[in-house]
């Protein structure tokens, strides 16, 4: 069990590139959708 | 195998990849006249000896021959040269790969004559009513036909390794190369149907008008999976070579095969997300195609983990140490893995502008503004190609025996490539989502043109310059190495990573018929009411429109 462990370590570094992906990700995408947001609305009478 | 037939199989791989690279060069070589005539200096006058003339003759030329030559013909090389090692037997029927070669070489001469002539003026959408001569048409048709007819070659192939190990897992590379080849056998079905029944026809006169509408749903039929073409190939060296060639192993081979599964079931059935502004479609099959496309988010983000967790396994392998320090570890000196790792980077910013252009409400912030280009440059421009150019840096010397040219001209060209497409998107996005700057379009002439725009489109220009140079230097090295006296001291083989748990997949992940069963249902339920309704209500009107 303890060499079963050793050897599916798990991926550390793997899960912190992955954070930070995600954050750009909404970093990014939020930025683009609060630039749509800054064009105003359209009002249809 | 035997050595005579890895010859043959080897001979057919060199020169599908042959006419590719030649492709891209000259593909390649257009954008950097874009790029110059966006920032005011229009030097089309200065190729009407190869017969360009305009702008658009010249963005004609650079997508057709970069989207659909370069990545095709490298693809079915990269394929007719990996599945049958992969499968460990050479090709059941080496002529069908001949045939598909002549098929797909016809159908690039026949419709490169008209593009050099200024007859087919009409980007790589070819949307009508925009129209073209229709031997352009008829080209593409044949490079596809030819397409089908290479994976006819593998799937006997297939077939014959299946009856000659019965019960046993399909090896990854090959199962992965297969599942693209069905997913585009699928996909370009879309294309055909609008090709033989609403343009051709069309094009010769024999209609006088054609529905756009109809013919641009069938066309993002096959767009939108046509970027999986291009990207599963990629995929195929990120998750089966890559690692090996950084020294370590795949981190789980039964979810790199789940993702492939989930790109053939869900890759085509999300066209309509190019279609969000189209007024002949309903908002609730676009709200239901949106939220098909966010569902291509999960294999893509296993693919990102499962990739970077395979090279975390090879920098730890390396004595990589600490939260991130095996990053430093990989084999940055290699000029084949420098690209296809810089690529995954730009790519993960490609995949981000994508999920954006995916949004049914924020699409409408930067559609069809030069931001689109902005995002394609980093996926097929970047994921694909860069990763393609790394393959080529073993694959060039495997398949001409010599050694590589020049391992830090390799590096320069990789580094180049990044360095230049990080400006020259960068320039493109903003410009688009910021200022709304129309993509497909001679900005250098346009009068709403504004002053504002005049930093980013020159940062984009010197993106474009980098990136020639870049391309340059990748030719300069790829013709060093053809052209060397330096033959390989070692062969090379082909670069396969074993699985960190080597116990085989599940079953479930190599049977075809219940993911083909779900990929056909998913398409019916997805496209058949539209394209129903579409064509019920055929509209054969749209007379065709010539652009010079």
């Amino acid at each position: 069990m303890q060499n079963k462990d050793k050897k599916y370590k798990a991926p550390q570094g793997t899960v912190a590139i992955m954070v930070i992906f995600i954050i750009l990700i909404i970093a990014l995408w939020g930025s683009a959708y609060l630039t749509l947001l800054s064009r105003g609305v359209t009002v249809v009478q | 195998m035997f050595t005579n037939d890895k010859l043959s199989t080897d001979k057919l791989a060199a020169w599908n990849i042959g006419v590719a690279m030649v492709a891209l060069a000259l593909g390649g070589s257009m954008g950097l006249f874009q790029k110059l005539e966006h920032a005011g200096t229009n030097l089309y006058n200065q190729l009407n000896f190869i017969g360009i003339n305009s702008y658009y003759q010249g963005l004609t030329l650079h997508a057709v021959l970069n989207a659909l030559v370069w990545t095709t013909f490298f693809i079915v090389g990269f394929f007719t040269f990996a599945i049958p090692r992969s499968l460990g037997r050479p090709l059941k029927y080496p002529q069908i790969q001949i045939a598909a070669f002549g098929l797909m070489m016809a159908g690039l001469i026949m419709a490169a004559i008209p593009i050099l002539m200024g007859l087919a003026n009409v980007l790589y959408t070819f949307y009508p009513p925009m129209k073209a001569s229709p031997f352009f048409y008829i080209g593409l048709v044949l490079v596809v036909v030819g397409s089908w007819v290479a994976g006819y070659g593998y799937y006997f192939t297939y077939g014959a390794w299946r009856k000659e190990n019965a019960g046993q897992r399909t090896p990854f590379i090959a199962l992965a190369a297969i599942i693209t080849m069905v997913m585009w056998q699928i996909a370009t079905l879309g294309v055909a149907i609008e090709l033989l029944w609403l343009v051709i026809p069309w094009s010769f006169g024999l209609v006088a008008g054609t529905d756009p509408q109809l013919a641009r749903t069938f066309f993002w039929f096959f767009g939108h999976p046509l970027v999986y073409f291009w990207l599963l190939p990629a995929y195929i060296s990120w998750y089966a070579m890559l690692p090996k060639q950084a020294g370590g192993k795949l981190f789980s081979e039964p979810l790199a095969r789940l993702v492939f599964w989930l790109f053939l079931v869900l890759s085509i059935p999300v066209g309509l997300h190019h279609q969000y502004v189209d007024p002949g479609i309903s908002a609730g099959w676009k709200v239901m195609h949106a939220i098909l496309t966010y569902s291509l988010f999960l294999p893509s983000m296993l693919t990102a983990f499962t990739v970077v967790a395979s090279l975390e396994n090879a920098g730890r392998a390396r004595g990589g140490t600490g939260l991130l320090g095996w990053v430093r570890k990989l084999p940055w000196g290699d000029p084949s893995y420098a690209s296809q790792n810089l690529a995954m980077i730009l790519f993960a910013f490609g995949g981000i502008s994508g999920l954006t252009n995916a949004s049914y409400n924020l699409n409408l912030a930067v559609h069809n503004t030069i931001w689109v280009p902005g995002h394609f440059h980093l996926t097929l421009g970047s994921a694909v190609t860069l990763t393609f150019i790394g393959i080529s840096y073993w694959l060039v010397p495997k398949l001409s025996g010599k050694q590589l040219f020049s391992r830090t001209l390799g590096l320069w060209q990789a580094w180049t490539w990044f360095i230049g497409m990080l400006l020259m998107s960068n320039g493109l996005h903003i410009l688009g989502l910021n200022f709304g700057v129309p993509r497909r379009s001679a900005l250098g002439f346009a009068p709403y043109a504004q002053e504002a725009w005049n930093p980013l489109l020159i940062e984009a220009l010197i993106g474009g310059i980098i990136l020639t140079i870049s391309g340059l230097l990748f030719y300069v090295n790829i013709v060093g190495t053809l052209v060397s006296k330096k033959k390989l001291t070692a062969p090379i083989e082909m670069p396969v990573a074993e699985a960190l748990n080597p116990e085989p997949a599940p079953a479930f992940l190599d049977t075809w018929r219940p993911w083909l069963a779900l990929t056909i249902a998913l398409i019916i339920i997805a496209y058949g009411p539209i394209l129903f309704d579409l064509i019920s209500n055929l509209n054969m009107t749209a007379p065709p429109i010539t652009i010079r």
